[in-house]
């Protein structure tokens, strides 16, 4: 499913866009499920004993108009281009993320990325506490993202090999501490895309979702993919990235041999 | 700014859309503080005394962004073109409505109208009271609105002219204590398509609605009701004079020749 190239792209970035991968028909139905929900459900999901406060669209997160968004054929190929053939657990829960705009007249800030599975005591991890309980990100938008500063899927490209060199040096356990404060070899990205792209990245990208300035609310749905050893493997992903990505081990070796 | 066609059109129809009456710089920064207000700020304005219900963007409704949309674009001219120049008072409020989509495979209903301003204990009024305090509805999208059963502004075309014929054939306009009438309507409904900064202005007593909305997005449309200066003083009496407060259309129709100068 997926060219060299785009493989290429994804080792060296640790994300790639596959524009037009979920049919319009699919993108459709999720996003009036959402919009439906944002003003007739509204908050809910928040469960203390958990960590988790409350977030909009949470009964959604396990109904097929979402789940099948990334069951489909395109994205789990694409995920099997990756992660090797028969190695990804279906997906049974996403996370549709409304983002709406800033106050009006206020400007954005420059975009603060982490690591995800650090807890902050509302995320579903406590503080201090960090767990790696996925592959990869994911992500749907619902609709169109045409410029920066409308809430965009945000990645620092190459930082999931800043932070395996780091973690190889001081050991993950740092994470306890949050996310590591260490320079990354590029600037963050702001993710533009059409509703119906699917973005793919790496769990130990940092990333975040960017600033909406834009007079839209930002909607976009999130998975987290499973390699189907991720609880085995478990924290040692943080200092052998590609452990779970089999399907890029022809391209590591065609670096290693240049 | 209206051509004498817009005028009849709307004597005839009792409803006009214009397009691009309001810029998109401001239609975006209103849209903006709507989402805003939708995701962190929620429902509001709930006065039971006054027998109003909660509701989104209830902090909005004397915003300046939101109110200048109204006083400070064409669309006053465009008002005052129909009611006579200098007649119409400067908005002061103005509701934002978002309607968001029915539950996925949910399909719409028929859409139902009603005349404004017959309370039913939750919109202002109490039930079996009555009051005709504004002399037109201007909705402006702050979206487009592609297709029926989106959520549409809905009206009900020459409702206007049978209501007054009905309310003098039915001694007089105290019939809307009872409720809304229901006998059948001139015409089916139009679902009003439009794009984010189209206007559509009615008159007030056109049997009007919005559709459900069975479409992918939210419906956003602020709408006010714009009040010509002798509202107060002409009261409920419009009911059966329809076109007192609208001196425009008056003198198109003569010029016309369709009414007596």
């Amino acid at each position: 499913m997926l060219t060299l190239k785009q493989k290429r792209e994804f080792v060296d970035r640790g994300f790639l866009k596959i524009e037009g991968a979920i049919p319009m028909v699919q993108v459709e139905a999720a996003r009036r499920s959402m919009n439906h929900s944002i003003g007739e459900v509204g908050l809910g999901g928040e469960n203390k004993d958990s960590n988790r406060s409350p977030f909009f669209c949470a009964e959604l997160c396990t109904e097929p108009v979402i789940t099948d968004l990334f069951n489909g054929a395109t994205v789990m190929a694409a995920l099997e281009s990756l992660m090797g053939e028969g190695n990804v657990l279906p997906v049974n829960w996403a996370k549709p993320y409304p983002r709406f705009p800033l106050l009006m007249g206020k400007d954005p800030s420059n975009p603060g990325g982490h690591i995800d599975g650090t807890g902050n005591g509302l995320n579903g991890t406590a503080k201090g506490d960090y767990n790696r309980g996925f592959t990869a990100f994911a992500v749907v938008y619902l609709m169109d993202l045409p410029t920066p500063w409308c809430g965009n899927f945000t990645v620092w490209p190459g930082s999931h090999r800043t932070c395996e060199a780091y973690f190889k040096e001081v050991g993950h356990e740092v994470l306890s501490n949050g996310t590591p404060q260490i320079e990354f070899p590029e600037p963050p990205v702001q993710v533009t895309g059409k509703a119906g792209d699917l973005i793919l990245a790496h769990h130990a990208m940092i990333h975040t979702g960017g600033p909406n300035a834009s007079p839209d609310v930002r909607l976009a749905v999130i998975a987290r993919p499973k390699h189907i050893k991720t609880e085995e493997l478990g924290k040692d992903a943080y200092i052998d990235i590609w452990a779970e990505w089999p399907g890029v081990h022809d391209v590591l070796e065609e670096a290693e041999a240049v | 700014m209206l051509t004498q066609l817009q005028k009849k059109t709307f004597a005839d129809q009792g409803f006009l859309r214009i397009p691009g009456v309001v810029p998109q710089v401001m239609i975006e920064a209103a849209r903006r503080k709507v989402y805003h207000s939708i995701g962190n700020v929620g429902m509001g304005g709930e006065d039971l005394e006054k027998h109003r219900g909660g509701y989104f963007c209830a902090e909005l409704m004397a915003d300046q962004t939101i109110i200048d949309m109204y006083n400070k674009t064409p669309v006053m001219q465009i008002a005052e073109d129909l009611m006579g120049e200098g007649k119409v008072q400067p908005v002061k409020r103005a509701k934002t409505y978002p309607r968001f989509p029915l539950p996925l495979g949910e399909e719409a209903e028929e859409p139902r109208g009603h005349i404004d301003g017959i309370g039913n204990g939750t919109n202002g009024q109490a039930k079996g009271k009555y009051s005709r305090g504004f002399t037109a509805f201007a909705v402006i999208y702050l979206q487009d609105v592609e297709g029926p059963y989106s959520g549409n502004f809905t009206v009900w075309p020459r409702t206007h002219t049978f209501f007054e014929d009905y309310f003098k054939a039915n001694g007089g306009h105290e019939v809307l204590a009872e409720g809304m009438p229901r006998p059948e309507l001139p015409e089916p409904p139009i679902m009003v398509n439009g794009k984010a900064g189209d206007l559509v202005i009615a008159h007030h007593a056109m049997v009007h609605g919005a559709c459900q909305n069975a479409s992918a997005n939210v419906r956003l449309a602020t709408i006010t009701r714009l009040r010509h200066v002798h509202v107060e003083e002409n009261g409920p009496d419009a009911y059966v004079d329809i076109w007192r407060e609208w001196d425009g259309v008056r003198e198109a129709l003569v010029e016309t020749g369709e009414v007596p100068a």
